[in-house]
């Protein structure tokens, strides 16, 4: 399975894959990061501060993330803040995350429901 | 959206009646916690998580009022407890062999476990003590009634102290305290602490039964927690004292650890009754509070060949901060 290999030298957890999946759209500081996760969520999943720069610190050491250097346009900068942008290692981590849990689906499928997994198989497409 | 609120905060307009002082107290308190985490960790992040802090409580004060703010703070201070372990024990890769040889000096954070450990096991082993007691006075032909008659309440209690003597002695030697004189106090502190105890709560039961009867069960059982918690912890925290005071600076601190541990299980057991987590709970609270009021008392000790020179470990050390 694709991507499976970089899972186990460093597995990415369940914060860690969301906080990505929030820099995949632009980079971002912090606090909007935590906010994003919880909108995009409807509140269901939140990340407390001590989790997202713990997540934080552990993914610029994997070099998943980055510090962002150049200051984004000084009208919607807030110099408080400190920017964090995705890399092409994370980009290529995300999608393989991605990739490792449509096979978990799929396997779960086949096992929960295998009489729906093998009508939906032999369906004419 | 919380910039009015978070102006207030930061020290411009304030309105009386205002939960300024909450925020402060919230940002005061996760402060606080936020020293469990590595001095390293502390360096680089303390700032940007306390800035992140503020902003949620600034914007849960405005969106949810009080409330909000209580309902973050239930949230926050797990979070930042349970990922400053995770951080320590990431940086300290786990070695069970560190448990069980380490000291509070050296590395605290695992003699602390060690110590936990050691405490909680006490308690199935002295089961087993005295069940093969049981079966070496009476031998297996023997029927249960005739073993309950011939042990009675006074040797469990007896074997369960000899055994929590034992497990803790294990481990307190490492921080460089006698063996014989730990084992012998914590023995006789069990056994005089919970059998007193166990008197004042029948005595308790009776008049506080009297007193609040049926209407007023929760503040019946808090008190009985309470009374029955400080006698037992006053009595054991004290024997203890006796071994702690001529050897670690900061022995006065031991009564007050030992009386919130052994308080802090009844009032768990209480909370936790007809709960799976009733039986775990209590003890591992008051097992853990033990350990880090030793680790706290013990951590300026050194044993015999260790230097005196700080910790190696920057676990629950000062911060020179």
């Amino acid at each position: 399975m694709p991507g499976s290999s970089a899972r186990e030298d460093s597995p990415l957890r369940d914060a860690e894959l969301r906080i990505l999946l929030v820099l995949a759209e632009g980079e971002n500081h912090g606090y909007a990061i935590m906010k994003s996760i919880e909108g995009a969520t409807d509140g269901r999943y939140s990340v407390g501060p001590a989790t997202l720069y713990r997540s934080i610190k552990r993914m610029l050491e994997k070099g998943l993330i980055a510090e962002v250097e150049d200051r984004p346009d000084p009208q919607y900068d807030d110099e408080r803040r400190r920017y964090y942008r995705l890399t092409r290692v994370g980009r290529n981590a995300v999608g393989a995350e991605v990739v490792r849990l449509e096979g978990l689906l799929a396997e779960a499928r086949k096992q929960v429901w295998p009489r729906a997994s093998a009508r939906k198989s032999m369906a004419p497409r | 959206m919380a910039a009015g609120v978070r102006q207030e905060v930061d020290g411009s307009a304030m309105k009386p009646g205002s939960h300024r002082s909450a925020v402060k107290l919230g940002l005061n308190l996760y402060r606080l916690l936020f020293r469990l985490f590595p001095r390293a960790f502390r360096k680089d992040y303390e700032g940007w998580v306390l800035q992140a802090f503020r902003d949620q409580s600034c914007d849960a004060l405005e969106r949810r009022g009080f409330r909000g703010l209580m309902l973050l703070w239930v949230i926050s201070i797990p979070d930042v407890v349970a990922s400053a372990i995770c951080e320590r024990l990431e940086g300290n890769p786990m070695n069970w062999k560190d448990v069980f040889r380490s000291s509070p000096r050296s590395k605290p954070v695992f003699w602390m476990l060690g110590f936990t450990l050691a405490t909680l096991a006490s308690f199935p082993l002295a089961w087993f003590a005295f069940w093969a007691l049981e079966l070496l006075l009476a031998g297996p032909s023997f029927d249960l009634e005739s073993r309950r008659l011939l042990l009675n309440a006074n040797t469990s209690l007896l074997v369960s102290a000899l055994v929590l003597g034992v497990c803790q002695t294990l481990l307190v030697r490492r921080a460089g305290l006698p063996a014989k004189e730990w084992l012998v106090t914590t023995s006789i502190g069990w056994f005089v602490g919970i059998r007193l105890a166990s008197e004042a709560w029948s005595a308790h039961h009776y008049w506080a039964a009297l007193f609040f009867w049926q209407r007023l069960r929760f503040l019946m059982e808090v008190s009985h927690a309470l009374v029955v918690g400080v006698i037992a912890g006053l009595l054991i925290g004290f024997a203890q004292w006796l071994v702690l005071r001529r050897r670690a600076r900061r022995h006065y601190l031991w009564i007050p650890f030992s009386v919130a541990a052994l308080t802090a299980h009844l009032l768990a057991q209480d909370g936790l009754i007809g709960s799976s987590l009733g039986r775990w709970i209590p003890p591992i609270l008051s097992a853990t509070i033990s350990a880090a009021g030793l680790v706290l008392i013990l951590r300026d000790v050194a044993r015999e060949g260790e230097s005196p020179s700080a910790p190696q470990n920057a676990a629950l050390a000062p911060d020179p901060a």
